[in-house]
């Protein structure tokens, strides 16, 4: 049996003419945290759209141990929804009409959690993320920083095995930026789900990922450990992004 | 959103839903034994209304009715009738003029009524099909309309041809000929003073500035409130404006040349209709002396056909002017074309 | 390869694609197969067809009808925009209230504005044909240039002003604001063409004017089925564009629904309010207070008003619910229609498929109504208020589309895909995200259909049920003539339409103001 964990092996997206990922393989274990960097445009978040199953590969397959969520010669595809995983946009993506705790409910749910267990358990999210006090109000209330906390938790919500963060930090300014991600490895972790992490920030994902992956123009260039990766830069885009070139 | 607010919406619904439909069976449901006949007419409802409440106390016999408005000028209901022609609906179609019962005759809508109702005999043959596909009764006639304070007495015009005189140019009215009771008249002049003459006098219709408003009703208004000196109208128009206490005259035009057009309201049975037995019986009734006087003395004043029907003083007998003497069928049959003729001359 | 959304799978996505074709079914079977059957009678009679094409009669009052047309949308289009700016983004006094009572006008057919204060002034002739359409109309493209100017963002309208000042400001809004009015002047056409009694009404007395809806029911009366479907097509396919280009552009309508919003502060006019202010007043004077009080004037005492309405009382019922259960079924199809739009790479052909009863004259549609509908399996439906249901259904699904359709456009995206990877399932997604997060727009597209579906006449004249509209009993009493019982029962047919609306706004007050 297949260790847990996901497996993108060799998919490819086009759109139009444009080739979005061109034969992009990538494995993620539970708590594992990886970062993903690269130029605008470059594929970062259609490989996470595929690994969500918002974009379905043209080819190749995405598994997660010996589940197939999409393969595509044989047309196996898992809805989105059915996969359990949890995903932070930019933009938080909240719902305008309901309160903090009524997001954790509800996801909790549909993620088939028990009556009597939902209240407890949103109460236990909220309070991972530090944000209890604000339980009973709505998206349009809150902070930048709070409204992504409150995704965050959504995210992990029901048990989430893999979380995949695009850019979730990208509009906070430095120190909540620097603490929210230290927050969210920090859960990701203790949660034992594994973490896609596109990023702008090639300090941050030295700082908080376990792998670091490079991807320039659909394919991946480089792909290791944050010090190796940081000390042997096999691109030009590696190495002007890491101040080396 | 309130979670109260989300079962708001879906619990309204079901209950409009219930309401409505409870009401819209509750109003088809009513029937008390003798039936019901269902009655197409070109009247407007109000108008009908009067003689369909004393047929239903007469008879117990229901009336269903699908009436028209002026705006609409019959045409929903005459193409209604025809459209339905293979699968009929309607059991009476009742027209205020003969022009398009005429033309349903012609489309095969209209079924003959053998033998005729015994009421129609006491009618005068010309208000009859010969073929006996329709019938005549509570007649209107076609007057000038003159407002009293813009034209004094000795001026009064008193013949059509008044209205493509010089000296009233610009001050006489008439329907656009394309329907109703003017559409009739214009096809009855081709007959009674010859193609020629009708020529002559649509041109002078144009050529003396003729205003030309949508329907008789607006007409007779608009000579009330003095925006026009005199027109042709219909004498129920002419009456609804004279109650109204408007300044207006009705003048029975050319009594001493071809007479005033009388146009009867008709009634014909609708081939295979639901409801033969009761579509009889209102005929009858329609044709009676009771609708007569009730229609004489409806605020629209109907003329009586028949000789001996009460009416209100100012409601003339047919004997008490000139009538034009018109062959409806034969009008009726050639309207079609006049229409098409009238729509490009007066476009 | 291609970035599509996955193919259905399981019971849920089974419900919804069952939704999908229940819709698309009633949407063929209230409008499209009628108008087909309406349309037939150009392979019976082909020759006629043609030769009515072939008239220059016809084309002449087709062009007429456009130049009416044209010179009306070329007033109330720069109009409705200016009035739908100033009521939103212009800092005026009374700018709400003024903006509360714009719709007003639309729940009177052009006729009774026509029979109103115009009586009273005299007016008449081509330039009062088009005024009493500007009043008429230019509430509708007011109103879609205001739902479209609550889009400006604060931050985009504050970098406007910096770079251009106030005139940049109001260029840009008038900029975004344009599709929306051309939405409302594409619904403005539609309704204008098909309309004869107002034209026919305000040259009564002077030099006549004879417009294309005219010449469509002289060719009825004629009797010359193949010539009326002939000359049918010029209206219906100058209708189709206009609808369809109101369709595809029905994204601009509004706001990103669910989307975190900032909407711009209202511009300060500086010496120009005084001005301002006086031009919307004037516009919401000529077409709410001027109607309105003269048909009020006109009716003279309440006693009349009171009379009138016990006598209508029945037909307010009958009206009432029938409009509301017609937009609500209206609003039902209209979700999946929508959803159905949205995963349609190109929605041309299934917008242009459900406009064509809208944009073919009501009549018609009616002729094709009774051919669909009067046969023996169907008894019940005919004879009674199934059909007149049908009718409307049929006849105003495209005006609930375009607004439900566009708000499921404009849906944020992330939003629903966060609901989906948070396991919500299609009905859940539905239930707890759509439609809570559409519910201002929908209740939006209710409220206009139901207006709608309480201006039907011509339609509904040719079926028995129709018989028990309100309207068709306002236009009973119109002989072409005031009188204080029309004035009345026209103020009556106001405020049935009003009532439920109010009412609507009332209970979902709270909730309209959260979303």
């Amino acid at each position: 049996m297949p260790d847990a964990g996901l497996r993108i092996e060799s998919i490819g997206v086009r759109y139009g003419a444009v080739t979005a990922l061109d034969r992009v393989s990538l494995t993620a274990a539970p708590g594992e945290h990886i970062a993903i960097i690269g130029p605008s445009g470059s594929g970062k978040s259609t490989l996470l759209r595929c690994a969500a199953g918002l974009v379905r590969p043209g080819a190749g397959a995405v598994r997660w141990g010996d589940e197939v969520w999409s393969e595509s010669g044989a047309g196996r595809f898992v809805q989105p929804e059915r996969r359990k995983i949890g995903m932070i946009t930019q933009s938080p993506a909240l719902w305008p009409h309901l309160s903090a705790r009524k997001h954790m409910l509800a996801v909790l749910r549909w993620r088939g959690v028990r009556r009597e267990a939902r209240s407890a358990e949103a109460d236990r999210l909220l309070e991972i993320v530090g944000i209890t006090a604000r339980a009973d109000h709505r998206p349009a209330q809150l902070s930048g920083g709070e409204a992504q906390r409150l995704a965050l938790a959504r995210a992990l919500a029901g048990g989430s095995r893999l979380l995949l963060l695009d850019e979730p930090l990208g509009q906070l300014d430095a120190p909540l930026r620097r603490s929210l991600a230290a927050t969210l490895r920090d859960v990701a972790k203790r949660m034992n789900a594994a973490t896609l992490h596109v990023t702008h920030d090639p300090a941050e994902a030295l700082r908080i990922a376990d792998r670091v992956v490079a991807l320039v123009d659909g394919r991946i260039v480089q792909e290791g450990a944050p010090d190796h990766f940081a000390e042997n830069p096999e691109s030009s885009f590696v190495r002007s992004a890491l101040g080396n070139g | 959103m309130q979670a109260s607010c989300r079962y708001r919406v879906p619990a309204a619904l079901i209950v409009l839903t219930a309401v409505f439909l409870a009401h819209a069976i509750g109003c088809g449901g009513r029937d008390d034994g003798a039936g019901e006949v269902v009655l197409y007419t070109s009247l407007n409802e109000p108008a009908a209304r009067a003689v369909i409440v004393a047929f239903e106390e007469e008879t117990g016999v229901r009336v269903v009715l699908q009436a028209d408005t002026e705006r609409d000028k019959t045409v929903g209901l005459v193409r209604t009738l025809i459209e339905e022609r293979n699968r009929p609906r309607a059991d009476v179609f009742w027209n205020s003029e003969t022009a398009n019962t005429e033309r349903l005759k012609g489309e095969g809508v209209l079924e003959r009524l053998e033998p005729a109702p015994a009421n129609a005999a006491l009618i005068p043959s010309q208000f009859n099909d010969p073929d006996g596909y329709w019938f005549g009764f509570a007649a209107r006639a076609r007057v000038l309309i003159v407002n009293t304070d813009l034209v004094p007495e000795e001026d009064r015009p008193t013949s059509m041809w008044d209205l493509v005189d010089p000296r009233w140019r610009g001050k006489g009215a008439i329907v656009r000929p394309v329907t109703g009771t003017t559409l009739t008249h214009i096809a009855a002049l081709h007959h009674v003073i010859g193609d020629d003459e009708t020529e002559r006098f649509l041109a002078g219709v144009k050529e003396n500035e003729c205003h030309l408003p949508p329907g008789n009703g607006r007409l007779a208004q608009l000579v009330g409130e003095g925006r026009i000196h005199f027109g042709f109208t219909d004498t129920s128009d002419y009456r609804l404006v004279k109650n109204e206490g408007r300044p207006v005259d009705a003048i029975y035009p050319d009594q001493d040349g071809i007479g005033a057009l009388v146009i009867p309201n008709t009634v014909a049975r609708i081939r295979g209709g639901p409801n033969p037995e009761n579509a009889r019986l209102l005929i009858d009734f329609l044709l009676s002396e009771r609708a007569e006087e009730i229609l004489a003395h409806h605020q629209r004043g109907h003329i009586p056909l028949k000789p001996g029907v009460s009416r209100p003083d100012d409601v003339l007998s047919v004997d008490e002017f000139v009538a034009m003497p018109v062959d409806f069928a034969r009008i009726g049959a050639e309207v079609e074309q006049r229409m098409i003729e009238l729509d490009e001359r007066f476009q | 390869m291609k970035n599509v959304s996955a193919p259905a799978g399981g019971l849920e996505r089974a419900l919804v694609g069952v939704a999908i074709a229940a819709a698309l079914l009633g949407a063929f079977v209230a409008g499209v197969w009628p108008v087909l059957l309406a349309f037939s009678d150009l392979l019976r009679d082909p020759g006629r067809a043609i030769g009515v094409l072939l008239e220059g009669l016809l084309w002449r009052r087709f062009g007429l009808s456009i130049g009416i047309a044209g010179a009306t949308l070329a007033i109330a289009l720069p109009l409705g925009l200016l009035q739908g700016w100033l009521l939103t983004r212009a800092d005026l006094p009374l700018r709400r209230l003024m903006l509360a009572i714009t719709p007003l006008p639309l729940f009177l057919p052009p006729l009774v504005h026509a029979l109103s204060w115009f009586g009273m002034l005299r007016l008449s002739g081509l330039p009062a044909i088009v005024l009493v359409y500007v009043i008429s109309f230019t509430p509708l493209i007011t109103l879609a240039a205001a739902i479209a100017l609550r889009q400006v963002g604060r931050e985009h309208s504050e970098t406007m002003r910096l770079i251009g000042g106030r005139r940049l400001v109001f260029l840009d809004d008038l900029r975004q604001a344009l599709p929306a009015g051309l939405i409302g002047s594409a619904f403005a056409l539609v309704f204008l063409l098909s309309d004869f009694a107002v034209a026919d009404f305000l040259t009564s007395v002077g030099a006549k004017v004879t417009v294309y809806a005219d010449a469509l029911y002289t060719l009825h009366m004629v009797g010359r089925s193949g010539a009326v479907a002939g000359a049918t097509l010029p209206g219906v396919a100058l209708c189709l564009v206009a609808l369809a280009i109101a369709l595809r552009a029905r994204r601009r309508l509004g706001a990103a629904v669910g989307a975190r919003h900032q909407a711009a502060a209202p511009l300060s006019l500086g010496a120009w309010r005084a001005p301002a202010f006086l031009f919307a007043l004037t516009i919401v004077f000529a077409g709410t207070v001027l109607p309105f009080g003269a048909l009020a004037w006109k009716t003279g005492s309440f006693g009349v008003l009171h009379e009138q309405f016990v006598i209508a009382r029945p037909r307010i019922g009958f009206t009432l619910l029938a409009g509301a259960l017609a937009a609500t079924i209206m609003t039902a199809l209209s979700a999946p229609l929508a959803a159905l739009t949205l995963r349609l790479r190109r929605p041309w052909l299934l917008d242009l498929l459900i406009a064509l009863p809208l944009a073919t004259p009501a009549l018609f549609y009616g002729v094709g109504l009774i051919r669909a509908w009067n046969r023996p399996a169907f008894d019940a439906i005919y004879v009674g208020v199934g059909v007149v249901l049908i009718a409307m259904v049929g006849r105003y699904l495209p005006i609930t589309l375009l607004l439900t359709s566009g708000a499921a456009e404009r849906l944020d995206r992330g939003a629903f895909d966060a609901a989906r990877l948070a396991g919500a399932g299609p009905l859940a997604r539905l239930w707890r995200i759509a439609i809570p997060l559409t519910m201002t727009p929908v209740i939006g597209a209710w409220c206009v259909s139901f207006c709608f579906t309480l201006r039907e006449l011509d339609t509904l004249i040719m079926l028995r049920a129709g018989q028990s509209s309100l309207t068709f009993h306002l236009y009973s009493n119109i002989v072409f003539a005031r009188s204080d019982e029309t004035a009345a029962l026209a103020l009556i047919l106001s405020l049935t339409t009003a009532a439920p609306l109010i009412l609507f706004l009332l209970l979902f007050r709270r909730s309209l103001r959260s979303l």
